[in-house]
């Protein structure tokens, strides 16, 4: 076995040095707004201040640290725009307007993830697969909600040590299931049914 | 990867403070135990991929009607 090498100590000037170089937090961001192209919403303008912050990424989209929330006001349904790729967006909704009941016990690690002293600050979103021929049976990710630090903007999508929130629940009620359905101009409900 | 062998009974240490402990074996399976700081996230990874899966469908989402939700209104 090797003795381990002793770390060099570094002159003091260097140390200034590395402290400076560190100043700035990863995070922050220079205020000039952000034009990307994206698939889905076309150019898009991004200030600042409508970033979020997902220091780990999101599952799946490890890279992406930045994204911005989109979406149309009458739409219950939003979205997340990845800023890393243009072609890159999730659906998300807030649980509180399909399931009133949702509830989650956070750790006490992930809110000091979130920098949060209090949860008054956090927010909420799930993230909500809408397959294209079949947006009747949207479904929601409650095993793993996204938590935003609304103060901060930043945000982490959680997983959660509960068994009993699925994956996958729908979030249409039987009622407006079949409204739904029953509108939808492109494939009628029976040869929706038949394919399934 | 550093694979080593390990009785029932027997435990590794990962840094300080993680230990993962053999606690039974039977057949193909194995039982672990792991005395970790309480703020480590400890997952199977089936869970993990499962979520990524979960994100990577749900990017290839379409698109939901406006109205559904407010009365009286129709979907497009």
């Amino acid at each position: 076995m090797h003795a381990p090498t002793p770390a060099p100590n570094l002159p003091p000037g260097d140390r200034r040095y590395l402290k400076q170089q560190h100043t700035q937090h990863p995070e922050v961001q220079t205020h000039v707004p952000m034009m990307i192209n994206t698939t889905r919403f076309g150019p898009f303008t991004v200030e600042d201040e409508d970033v979020l912050h997902f220091p780990k990424g999101i599952p799946g989209f490890e890279g992406h640290t930045r994204w911005a929330l989109a979406g149309e006001d009458d739409n219950p349904v939003k979205w997340i725009q990845s800023l890393t790729d243009g072609d890159v967006a999730l659906p998300v909704v807030t649980p509180h307007t399909f399931f009133p009941e949702y509830r989650i016990q956070l750790e006490r690690a992930d809110l000091a993830f979130l920098k949060c002293e209090t949860p008054d600050a956090l927010a909420m979103l799930v993230v909500v697969a809408i397959p294209s021929d079949r947006p009747w049976d949207a479904s929601a990710n409650l095993r793993a909600p996204i938590v935003v630090n609304t103060a901060l903007r930043v945000a982490r999508q959680i997983i959660l040590d509960d068994e009993d929130l699925s994956l996958q629940t729908p979030i249409l009620p039987p009622e407006l299931r079949e409204k739904m359905m029953r509108t939808a101009p492109a494939a009628s409900p029976e040869a929706a049914e038949g394919s399934d | 990867m550093l694979a080593l062998s390990r009785k029932k009974g027997e435990s590794v240490f990962i840094g300080d403070d993680i230990e993962v402990v053999v606690v039974d074996v039977k057949g193909d399976q194995v039982r672990l135990g792991i005395n970790a700081p309480r703020d480590l996230v400890i997952l199977r990874s089936e869970l993990v991929e499962a979520i990524r899966n979960a994100n990577l469908a749900a990017a290839k989402a379409g698109a939901f009607p406006a109205d559904i939700l407010k009365k009286g209104g129709t979907a497009r």
